[in-house]
């Protein structure tokens, strides 16, 4: 383990990856990341991360800039290959059952690779298909009667917002979409209150804690009271216990 | 992860992978050869030399001599500075230096220094590092060369490199 930090450390697999060492401390390097996955990730991040360093350097649409290569036969594969090619066949043969024994290797990391492509393949099925079942439950709570949907309107300090609330008072709970809120700043979240009007009584219902994670923008909320409405403001971080209506993004009347 | 499966097949000549190579890589190699030419025209047309290399040579990777994404860098470094070089030839009084510290991270001397891409580099790597990065891997100069450039011992050269892509590798992952 240490003599893995310490090679590490040394700065030689950043060297490798530029293509700076000698051919034998490369062929030295290829040996040691091949006989330890720890070195061998190593290398695999540096690389990733000079990838994405060269590509942003110079950010371009590249797709027409491909070159074809249809016409162009691969080299030694000329007509004059051919010529010879009768004569040289058994040698090649032999050459190539050898190469082929040896390459096997090669083509079982190949295959470990595609196998790893699958996995990563399958959890995405996986979770298209959870999606889908939370996408089912959503419909079902969505085409339940006693729901009333109510839009929540920008306020002035952002015109563009807006959500979308879907109340049902048999469970007590709101559905709230809020995928066109603007996403919070650093250290600010949404707190969703439950409002009566006559007099204004706002109840917290709950902070859209996980915003940036929750890509749908869809939540859902137990509602206290029996509201007439709702509203969205940004809070510090944690929530406040009253809301600042400065930050009063959205706001939305239940239709009685 | 290197896409063993597709060098395989690029090496037999296969065209869809070359065209899978060419999307994976294509960007990183333009960013390269845009880092030493600094002329956009030049480097659209060197890509395309370089990607024609890249299928006509592919036999030549040894993947016992270093990562593939390796031997992509070389010819493009290779291919860029070969044209600089014949530029010069042709043109005596335009003095190109590839060993010169120009700092390609600066600003003024990128014609894409508004885009947040690079941008997000410049922020987080002090100027040190933006030019042992310019020198070892855009332009690959050696690292003697380099440690003289910079008036550091090899050394560190070599920690102080290791510590500037720590700094790019929490960039991208954070």
């Amino acid at each position: 383990m240490d003599s893995v930090e310490k090679y590490k450390d040394s700065g030689i697999l950043e060297l490798y990856v530029y293509g700076l060492l000698s051919e034998e401390e490369s062929i030295e390097v290829t040996e040691a990341i091949q006989e330890d996955s720890e070195l061998k990730t190593e290398v695999e991040e540096i690389e990733k991360a000079l990838i994405r360093l060269a590509a942003d350097y110079y950010p371009k649409d590249i797709s027409a800039l491909r070159p074809s290569v249809a016409s162009r036969n691969k080299a030694g594969s000329s007509s004059g290959f051919f010529a010879w090619f009768g004569s040289a066949a058994a040698v090649l043969l032999l050459i190539v059952s050898g190469y082929l024994y040896f390459d096997n290797k090669g083509l079982q990391s190949a295959i470990t690779n595609l196998e790893d492509e699958n996995q990563q393949l399958e959890e995405q099925i996986i979770d298209a298909r959870n999606n889908i079942a939370e996408t089912n439950v959503l419909l079902d709570s969505l085409r339940s009667r006693n729901i009333s949907r109510l839009a929540l309107n920008a306020q002035e300090i952002d015109p563009d917002a807006f959500a979308v609330g879907y109340y049902s008072q048999e469970g007590n709970k709101l559905i709230l979409d809020a995928q066109y809120l603007p996403e919070p700043p650093e250290g600010m979240v949404y707190q969703v209150w439950a409002l009566e009007f006559d007099p204004l009584t706002p109840l917290s219902i709950g902070l859209l804690d996980d915003f940036k994670e929750n890509e749908e923008g869809i939540f859902y909320l137990n509602v206290g009271s029996t509201p007439q409405g709702f509203g969205i403001t940004l809070e510090p971080e944690g929530g406040s216990k009253t809301p600042t209506l400065e930050r009063l993004y959205v706001l939305g009347q239940l239709s009685t | 992860m290197q896409p063993d499966l597709l060098i395989l097949r690029l090496k037999e000549g296969d065209e869809k992978a070359f065209q899978r190579i060419y999307e994976l890589y294509g960007n990183s190699l333009l960013g390269i050869i845009f880092s030493i030419t600094q002329d956009e025209v030049v480097s659209q047309e060197l890509l395309q030399d370089v990607f024609i290399k890249v299928w006509d040579k592919s036999n030549s990777y040894d993947p016992k001599k270093g990562r593939f994404f390796t031997w992509l860098l070389n010819i493009a470094r290779n291919t860029a500075i070969d044209q600089l070089r014949s530029a010069e030839r042709k043109n005596k009084n335009k003095q190109v230096s590839l060993d010169e510290v120009h700092n390609i991270f600066d600003k003024t001397s990128h014609i894409q220094s508004d885009s947040i891409g690079l941008q997000k580099y410049i922020d987080i790597l002090g100027p040190l590092c933006q030019q042992i990065i310019e020198l070892l891997f855009f332009k690959g100069l050696t690292q003697r060369e380099s440690a003289k450039k910079l008036k550091m011992p090899l050394g560190t050269l070599k920690t102080k490199n290791r510590n500037c892509i720590n700094e790019i590798r929490t960039q991208i992952n954070g």
